[in-house]
């Protein structure tokens, strides 16, 4: 369902992505792990189509990014680590603008609307304008959004990040809700427990490129650990780090 | 403090820089191409004021008073012009900027923040006025033969003016900020629109621009001339300013310096009220501002209308997209000064109509072509209104998606469709204020049906293209990071906007002027039996460029911003 083929990007000098495939098929929840500054949001900003790639190859859904952008805009949904919404716009409002844009049924979108909503418990802050909602609540109502329109395959950059414990757990059981729909999941993270709890695969990206890929199993001889647990496994992969410096300075 | 103030300004200017370069790495040749375009203009400005200063000069009696009179009219406009902008800049650099949450927490000295934003706020709001203040002290300079040094010491004078006008606007807005409550922005805006509107019929009075069009409708000749001896608002430093630097052009460095030492004295007293507003009352003001970005949404009469019943003759996602762009436009605050702006506007623009009827032109067989030919002319006033407003509405529309463009982006939505949605959204209203400015016109001046028509015609062209331009040189510019719509149209690209949709707006008329010419002669001549004759040649080839010029204004930008928008990352 998503193929991304020697993919490359660069700014001016810099190589932000180096020649990187990943492969995931569909029905799969794909981790993407990395520490700060490795390419994982710009991978995700290429497959989106909000970035062009330098050189590579980015299929969705057996579609070329580069030949038919709006076709496989129709099957994807996004969510960005920052969601950056219309302010001004009521929370129900946005919700009826994005039905409105994927070309959906009006009173289909709206009943819909409301339901995700209440789902998300923002329903009490439906007729409020965006501009009051805070980081999480916007999170929320990105996660509805995309869920609105239903698309094939979802994208998400960080989604936890401010997301209070009771709907993280939503978000998370969402996720495996849509794996059971038969959707795939691209998921750009932090958070380890999330991989480990979710991903069928897992790509592990430093410096922009993949150095590691593959099911829990496969990463675990991979790291040389014999760990099971993934945070060692990717402490050992990314380069623990030396936390000397640090010690010392708060010292 | 002052040190503290410079780095902060540095910082500022650091970040302009930076960015500028950054997007001058990705299209150098548009930059480059488009910043000549900038200079031809300011050339093009310099001889077209040249002229006009030759021409006054050796009229008997009142060129030079005309040539005096017209500086301090200058600087009367500027004054305006500068009052009002750094208002509106200071509401966006002091409250409502980004990274003014995390100044105002941290452990800084507040004059210091105080004053570096205030410079901040001269230069972003008064920057055009020093580019736009060069060619006319050129102009002068050639002139009275001053030289460079004479361009150079008028710069320095409208420095001191621009830095005494940001002061006195930045008191008044903190003033304003603090003495209203935090939910009345709306208020702020009102009494701005208010106090706008009294100044202009002030200035315009002041001004009398009439008098200057058609000195025949004096009575007696001496009356004429006494009116244009007398001072421009001599209590104003504007007058000041522009008695300093004309005093510098003529050498005569005693008055000069009696003036630019009453400019010191203001600046003293206008920098002392701003040193005393810096401190708790500015804090105050600011906690009110950051109180009423917290309020709850208040539903109003607007949300009750159902639009997108309204908008049923619009067909498609373009519906949603305008729906959208309407809710987000009504909601934002910044955008109502922007509303005050258009309103100042025509008002300027209803004023010199009115006060330049042409039906009070004395009766002869020539004042019926004069005034007809005169009106083609006032068509050309009428282009630069909506110019200016298009570039306040329609520039600024692709920038006011702001950081949520990469829904728009995401949408299986076409940046054709968008831009379509853009050009429908902005073409209706600017055409209806067109045509509403053309009606006024036509009804004031009283001229015949095939100007009538024509005027209609190019006003229907003025506001497809001006539109389209708007449209498309907005895409190709974005500034998706302003905080404030004011910014948009005062950047770099709105700057460029202005100059073409001018050049357009210049060549048209140019275009037609020729037709016109014809049918005006040929009215003469049957008038006077006379045997004119039309050169088919230069008719055909000024129709048929005209037509041309203006499916390039179409079809150009909005192909050229389509693509800029394809290429833009975000």
């Amino acid at each position: 369902m998503i193929e991304i083929t020697n993919l490359t990007k660069k700014f001016g000098k810099f190589t932000a992505i180096d020649n990187i495939s990943i492969t995931v098929k569909k029905g799969e929840i794909f981790g993407f792990l990395g520490p700060n500054g490795a390419g994982k949001t710009t991978t995700i900003k290429i497959m989106t189509g909000l970035l062009k790639p330098t050189s590579g190859l980015v299929k969705l859904g057996g579609i070329d990014i580069a030949k038919d952008a709006l076709a496989i805009k129709k099957i994807i949904g996004f969510i960005p680590d920052r969601p950056y919404l219309y302010e001004k716009l009521t929370g129900l409002e946005f919700l009826e603008f994005i039905g409105g844009v994927y070309g959906m049924d009006r009173a289909v979108a709206a009943k819909r609307a409301e339901e995700l909503l209440r789902i998300f418990e923002l329903d009490r802050w439906a007729e409020e304008i965006v501009e009051s909602y805070s980081h999480g609540m916007k999170q929320k109502l990105v996660m509805a959004g995309n869920l609105l329109h239903d698309p094939e395959i979802y994208i998400v950059d960080e989604p936890m990040v401010g997301l209070d414990p009771k709907s993280a757990k939503i978000a998370r059981e969402m996720f495996l809700d849509l794996k059971k729909a038969g959707k795939t999941l691209f998921i750009s993270t932090h958070s380890l427990e999330i991989v480990e709890s979710l991903c069928d695969t897992i790509g592990i990206i430093q410096n922009g490129a993949i150095i590691a890929g593959g099911t829990m199993g496969e990463l675990r001889e991979l790291s040389k650990t014999g760990s099971s647990n993934l945070e060692d496994i990717f402490l050992e992969l990314t380069g623990a780090p030396d936390l000397t410096g640090i010690l010392n300075y708060l010292k | 403090m002052l040190k503290n103030s410079l780095l902060f300004l540095q910082i500022s200017l650091r970040s302009t820089v930076n960015s500028l370069k950054k997007s001058e790495n990705r299209r150098p040749l548009l930059y480059l191409s488009l910043s000549l375009a900038g200079a031809i203009f300011l050339l093009l400005s310099y001889f077209g004021f040249y002229r006009v200063l030759q021409a006054m000069m050796p009229i008997p009696d009142i060129g030079t008073v005309l040539v005096e009179k017209l500086i301090s009219m200058v600087f009367l406009t500027f004054l305006f012009l500068l009052l009002f902008s750094n208002v509106i800049v200071a509401i966006s650099t002091f409250y409502l900027s980004e990274d003014m949450n995390m100044l105002m927490a941290m452990p800084l000295r507040r004059n210091a923040l105080f004053f570096s934003r205030y410079l901040k706020t001269a230069l972003n709001s008064s920057w055009m006025v020093l580019v736009m203040g060069l060619p006319i002290f050129a102009a002068y300079a050639r002139i009275y033969g001053s030289g460079a040094a004479g361009v150079f010491e008028s710069v320095l004078v409208l420095m001191l003016f621009i830095l005494i006008t940001a002061a006195m606007g930045v008191t008044f807005t903190v003033l304003l900020m603090r003495i209203f409550p935090a939910k009345r922005t709306r208020d702020i805006f009102m009494i701005l629109a208010v106090i706008l509107i009294c100044s202009l019929v002030v200035l315009v009075r002041y001004l009398q621009p009439e008098k200057l069009s058609n000195p025949g409708e004096q009575v007696v000749f001496a009356e004429f001339l006494l009116s244009l001896q007398a001072p421009t608002a001599s209590y104003l430093p504007s007058y000041w300013a522009s008695q300093a630097v004309l005093s510098l052009m003529l050498g005569k460095t005693g008055v000069a310096l009696d003036y630019i030492y009453r400019l010191f004295l203001l600046g003293a007293v206008v920098f002392a009220a701003l040193f005393s507003v810096s401190g708790c009352v500015f804090t105050r003001g600011w906690w009110n501002s950051a109180e009423n970005q917290l309020l709850r949404y208040k539903k109003r009469f607007f949300d009750k209308l159902d639009l997108y019943r309204g908008l049923s003759f619009i067909k498609g996602k373009e519906r949603d997209l305008m729906v959208k762009d309407i809710r987000v436009f009504v909601r934002d605050s910044t955008q109502w000064p922007q509303l005050v702006i258009i309103l100042a506007i025509i008002v300027i623009y209803v004023i010199n109509i009115y006060f330049i009827r042409m039906d009070r032109m004395p009766l002869n067989a020539y004042s019926k072509f004069i005034k007809e030919f005169f009106f083609i002319f006032i068509m050309g006033f009428a282009g630069f209104v909506v110019a200016a407003i298009s570039a306040r509405f329609v520039f600024s529309s692709i920038s006011v998606e702001g950081r949520s463009f990469w829904i728009i982006k995401l949408a299986p939505v076409s940046l054709r469709q968008f831009l379509k949605e853009k050009f429908l959204l902005n073409f209706i209203p600017l055409f209806l204020l067109s045509e509403f400015l053309v009606i006024l016109s036509v009804y004031f001046a009283k001229i015949d049906s095939v100007t009538c028509a024509v005027c209609m015609v190019m006003s229907f062209m003025f506001s497809i293209c001006l539109t389209a331009m708007g449209v498309g040189f907005g895409a190709i510019f974005p500034k998706f990071d302003a905080v404030n719509t004011a910014e948009i149209a005062a950047s770099y690209g709105g700057l460029i906007y202005m100059i073409f949709a001018v050049g357009y707006i210049i060549v048209s008329e140019m275009l037609l002027a020729y037709p016109m010419h014809l049918y005006y002669t040929g009215k003469l001549g049957k008038l006077f039996y006379l045997n004119i004759k039309t050169d088919y040649f230069w008719l055909a080839l000024c129709l048929v460029t005209f037509v041309l010029v203006q499916a390039a204004a179409i079809v150009l930008p909005m192909r050229f911003g389509r693509k800029a928008l394809e290429r833009q990352e975000i």
